[in-house]
């Protein structure tokens, strides 16, 4: 099937654009179902799966882990699914049958070594902190994510915030970090 | 380097390895620089959540445009593959059409083409004392009098700034086998930021198909495609049938 390439594709997605994220979740949907399918998970398990796989390429193009497209995005994603789909194996039984194990780790693609792929469930606290961030004002809640989440140095930050300089970057977040502390401390626990 | 500056350089991944002693000896004898690691380590996870959380609702939504798509089945009765399915029926039965010896190109572009319905004005019996130009021409274009049609839209185009006149006229000319002329203007609307954007993109592609111009049709079809959001489906089985 000719698609857009994956070169276009990939460099859209890094430029923010809406239709790529749709069209590469669709083109590829159909590939990693299929391939989810021999290790015995149902589909509405394995459609959660393809989207945290999904989400966790998608969060490497954008916090600038992954920069340049070495596979074809469906490698990526069939690498990244393998991991996700042998965490859910194991949280479905304590003892997973190694020829799964062996064939999920089989010929394992470097090119997503350094990608952060875990899920954590939030603690009590980072829920606490979350409800607190969320009511931080726009402008603190944009540049800590932006330093948190997205990666960006403070030169990128200083360029999307429309920031005069680098140390108004620096003290802008410190304050920001600091309001927060201090909503925690008089939230109610 | 402060400790401020070494938890911002850790999140930064920019410790060097005598820094990141330095902040491992920290981390086990400062218990307030542990503190202060604690709360923005949280912070990380608790923004990554939050995204995580935004990201996968886009994608449970685009999720359940999929099964309306599915539901609808679209797909399978698209007209292109219920016009194949007319061939092979034909083609078994002994009966020949026409349609079979045209050249692969014109067999696409008749079974896609189908002249885009008047979605401007409508034309209703309360509407009969008004003899506009504008609702002449979409009459004009209804009933299939494509030459007057073209007559008024060509009028409308000098007179006004409508910003759907070029489109329609464009339709006009594609009906009237005048293709490169309508492919020309669909190509105009579609790098317009206009209503038919899209519509004029699926046109253009159609025309381009006509003309052989195989290249320019499949941009215009990979284009609609990757926007998704006008007859990307039929534009996906297009592609795959210029292979």
């Amino acid at each position: 099937m000719k698609q857009p390439s994956d070169q276009l594709l990939f460099d859209s997605l890094k430029n923010g654009s809406e239709a790529a994220f749709t069209a590469v979740y669709e083109n590829n949907r159909s590939l990693f179902l299929n391939f989810g399918r021999k290790f015995g998970l149902d589909d509405t398990i394995l459609l959660d799966i393809y989207q945290d796989t999904y989400i966790a390429f998608f969060e490497n193009i954008a916090n600038g882990r992954l920069v340049e497209l070495k596979s074809r995005i469906s490698t990526y994603l069939i690498s990244i699914g393998k991991y996700k789909i042998l965490e859910q194996l194991r949280k479905n039984s304590k003892k997973v049958n190694s020829d799964i194990v062996l064939n999920l780790t089989h010929e394992t693609n470097s090119d997503i070594d350094t990608f952060d792929l875990d899920n954590e469930e939030l603690s009590k606290e980072q829920k606490d902190l979350q409800l607190n961030f969320e009511m931080l004002g726009e402008k603190c809640r944009k540049i800590l994510t932006m330093f948190y989440y997205k990666n960006y140095s403070i030169k990128q930050i200083m360029a999307a915030g429309g920031y005069n300089n680098e140390n108004v970057v620096k003290s802008q977040k410190s304050r920001c970090l600091k309001t927060l502390k201090d909503a925690m401390k008089n939230s109610p626990k | 380097m402060n400790k401020e500056e070494l938890l911002h350089s850790y999140f930064q991944e920019e410790l060097n390895a005598k820094q990141l002693e330095v902040f491992t000896t920290l981390l086990a004898e400062d218990s307030e620089f542990k503190e202060q690691f604690r709360f923005e380590k949280d912070l990380q996870m608790a923004i990554k959540n939050k995204e995580r959380n935004y990201l996968k609702k886009k994608l449970k939504h685009i999720e359940e445009q999929h099964t309306t798509d599915s539901l609808g089945n679209t797909r399978f009765f698209s007209p292109t593959k219920i016009a194949a399915a007319i061939i092979v029926l034909l083609t078994v039965g002994g009966i020949i059409f026409s349609i079979i010896d045209q050249p692969n190109a014109d067999k696409l572009y008749t079974i896609n083409y189908e002249k885009y319905p008047n979605t401007v004005y409508a034309i209703t019996r309360g509407n009969d004392s008004e003899n506009t130009l504008v609702r002449k021409a979409f009459i004009a274009y209804e009933v299939n009098d494509i030459d007057t049609a073209i007559t008024y839209f060509e009028k409308l185009k000098q007179n006004t700034d409508l910003s759907y006149v070029d489109f329609y006229l464009a339709q006009c000319y594609l009906a009237n086998g005048a293709i490169e002329k309508a492919v020309s203007l669909f190509e105009q609307v579609a790098n317009k930021n206009t209503d038919f954007k899209m519509e004029a993109l699926w046109y253009a592609a159609l025309g381009n198909i006509k003309n052989k111009e195989e290249v320019k049709a499949k941009q215009q079809l990979e284009a609609l495609v990757l926007a998704g959001t006008y007859k990307k489906q039929l534009a996906i089985e297009l592609l795959e049938d210029l292979e």
